[in-house]
């Protein structure tokens, strides 16, 4: 150890310095307080020992300046003093000195004192670092959630816009939310929402919201039904969650006109349904298992179908609201809530948010609370922006195709001929009505031309079938006989037009026959869907040939 | 599957979904979906059907006969398209459609 002596009687310092040195410490040696303190601040010393009486600063002074300088660093002053009466002993210790050794200076006790004051400042000086270390890592913490905070958000954000359709209320117990709302707009025009709870809460239990966010919107896309969404959630969470975590969920789908709803709905509270004035009409259980217990082969997806009322509304919540504590450890529960549900109340979604709030009064939160309200009227969402495709230069082309038994035989080539037509800008989006047309068309050719079956096959359910068993007999000993498709694609300077012929090697047949079928027949549906998505139909005289135009631009 | 049929939770509506072309490839497969279960709702949920034909309108026209007129059938999320040719074909006179 480095030792600064300050003791103006040199004597002193020679004994000391000797007994020290032969100890195996280094010495430095100071005269005054004032030297003392100099010395100390340009030699940072492990230990101090320090006279009291000294001309220019004394010991007490000496003592309080370096205890300044030092301020939480430890190094141990040990008093070198004559002096025996216990209130200058006292205050040796009350001025910031750690001991004192009185003189004569016994070898044995200043040994003893030094090796154990050098233990307390080696704890000291690891208290120190553990203090710095945990101090880095605090922040390194707080820097980590900032970040995982942000992903989160951006992985939610869009989601919790309300439409007109729903309202709702999140409060997180912590920084992070164990409980994830996410809604969004079905291609048929509907509105999925998913409400899921996670085990616990804080950050792990906010790790599931990312899976089962992506999950969601990749399902939510794709139009994906109910039962489908809740397999792939749990085949999801199920994979990346640890066993003890799983996440209670409900998945709801209503329809464009909000009036039907499905759902599915694992480990939460009950869902309460309402009639436009807040009267509650049923709850429902949720009848699963949470989202990522079950293995994929034994999830079960019986989904739960409604067909509400126009104005009647859905809540679905977590348990984070009927667990809620009042101080006097009182849970809020199901009846409490659900009595809010009478009928009475001119708005109960608001009221129950209140009355949460006054309920647990000065406690805090034990839980996160999420509650949705869904309203069941026609969806309403923000309409997304349409960009429009540029105007591209449009050629006139034509296509001719003969098909013969062993191209008739296989797939449909009508998928394939929409395809090329469909590379021609300006054709595309006009593809799944040409894929109708195109595939009456065929169908007409082929099945009534080319195979000469008769529709009035058609006339009983067992008939039907008949008729498709024997299109296949016949498509399969095919020998000879052909459908020949011409596309032609012409172009003004608005807008663009397709002629299609449809020839066939058949008999021809009777067209003003097969327009005389009622709405009730389950056949003769093709020729009046032609006639009514083209511009002009013309069958020659004897059926076998049949020209219809197509003007593209127009709106459908 | 292209057909997938799966009654609800209380046993009383039978969803019938069908996926990617519903044409006449999809006959037996679509008669048999309906066929067994009696007095319950259908609904044929048409979300992931990407064309139909016309062979498909007479499908539905036969489940409507088999099952009798009082039978509640809905046809729901329909695409535009989809939803166009059984607008055409006046089917919003015998079926519920979304």
């Amino acid at each position: 150890m480095n030792i600064l002596i300050v003791d103006d009687t040199e004597a002193n310092r020679k004994l000391l310095s000797w007994i020290l040195e032969d100890d195996g410490h280094t010495v430095i040696e100071a005269v005054n307080g004032q030297e003392g303190v100099d010395i100390f601040k340009s030699e940072s010393p492990d230990l101090v020992l320090m006279d009291v009486m000294m001309p220019i600063m004394d010991g007490f002074e000496a003592t309080k300046t370096i205890r300044e300088y030092l301020g939480d660093t430890h190094v141990p002053i040990i008093f070198l003093t004559a002096l025996s009466d216990d209130a200058s002993l006292a205050k040796c210790l009350s001025i910031g000195g750690d001991d004192f050794l009185s003189k004569p200076i016994n070898e044995q006790v200043l040994q003893a004192k030094i090796k154990a004051h050098s233990r307390i400042r080696d704890l000291n000086e690891e208290l120190n670092n553990q203090k710095v270390e945990l101090e880095k890592l605090h922040l390194l913490t707080e820097r980590e959630h900032e970040i995982a905070k942000s992903v989160f958000e951006k992985a939610m954000g869009a989601s919790l816009r309300d439409c007109t359709n729903t309202r709702h209320y999140i409060s997180p117990a912590t920084t992070f939310n164990g409980d994830i709302l996410l809604s969004a707009p079905s291609p048929s025009g509907g509105l999925y929402v998913i409400l899921a709870d996670f085990t616990g809460h804080g950050l792990p239990a906010a790790i599931g919201a990312l899976p089962l966010s992506q999950t969601f919107y990749d399902c939510t896309v794709a139009g994906d039904s109910v039962s489908d969404i809740a397999r792939k959630l749990n085949r999801s969470l199920e994979g990346f969650l640890p066993d003890f975590m799983f996440a209670a969920a409900a998945v709801l789908e209503m329809n464009g006109d909000g009036s039907r709803v499905t759902f599915w709905a694992g480990g939460l509270p009950d869902i309460l349904i309402t009639d436009s004035e807040g009267k509650l009409k049923e709850t429902i259980i949720s009848s699963h298992m949470p989202l990522g217990v079950l293995e994929d082969s034994e999830f079960e997806r019986e989904v739960t179908i409604r067909h509400p009322e126009p104005g009647d509304r859905f809540y679905v919540y977590t348990d984070g609201i009927t667990e809620s504590l009042n101080p006097k450890g009182d849970m809020y529960g199901d009846d409490r809530m659900q009595a809010l549900f009478d009928g009475t109340q001119s708005d109960p979604f608001t009221k129950l948010i209140y009355d949460i709030k006054t309920f647990r009064g000065d406690l805090d939160q034990n839980d996160d609370i999420t509650v949705i309200e869904l309203i069941c009227s026609p969806v309403e969402l923000e309409a997304e922006e349409h960009t429009e495709a540029p105007k591209q230069g449009k050629l006139p082309w034509t296509l001719n195709m003969s098909l013969g038994p062993e191209a008739l035989l296989g797939t449909s080539p009508v998928s394939q001929v929409i395809d090329m037509m469909g590379a021609s800008p300006g054709v595309s989006e006009h593809k799944d009505y040409l894929h109708t047309v195109m595939s009456e068309l065929f169908s007409n050719a082929l099945e009534h031309g080319v195979l000469g079956l008769s529709s009035q096959l058609k006339l009983t359910e067992d008939g039907y079938l008949d008729y498709y068993t024997q299109r296949e007999e016949r498509l399969n000993e095919l020998k000879e006989g052909n459908v020949t498709i011409n596309v032609s694609f012409e172009v003004d300077e608005k807008h663009g037009q397709l002629t299609v012929q449809f020839s066939d090697s058949g008999k021809g047949f009777d067209v003003n026959n097969l327009r005389k079928s009622d709405e009730d027949d389950s056949f003769g549906r093709g020729v009046s869907l032609i006639d009514t998505l083209c511009d002009s139909v013309e069958y020659n005289d004897t059926g076998t040939s049949v020209t219809v135009t197509y003007t593209l631009g127009k709106t459908i | 599957m292209p057909v997938e049929s799966a009654l609800s939770s209380d046993n009383k509506e039978l969803t019938i979904s069908i996926v990617g072309r519903f044409d006449f490839e999809l006959v037996q497969e679509f008669r048999s979906a309906y066929a067994e279960k009696k007095d319950v709702i259908y609904t044929i949920d048409m979300r992931a059907t990407e064309h139909m034909d016309s062979s498909a309108l007479g499908m539905l026209l036969n489940m409507r006969k088999t099952l009798g007129e009082s039978a509640k059938i809905s046809i729901v999320n329909c695409r535009p398209q989809i939803k166009k040719i059984l607008t055409i074909s006046r089917f919003d006179k015998k079926f519920n459609i979304e």
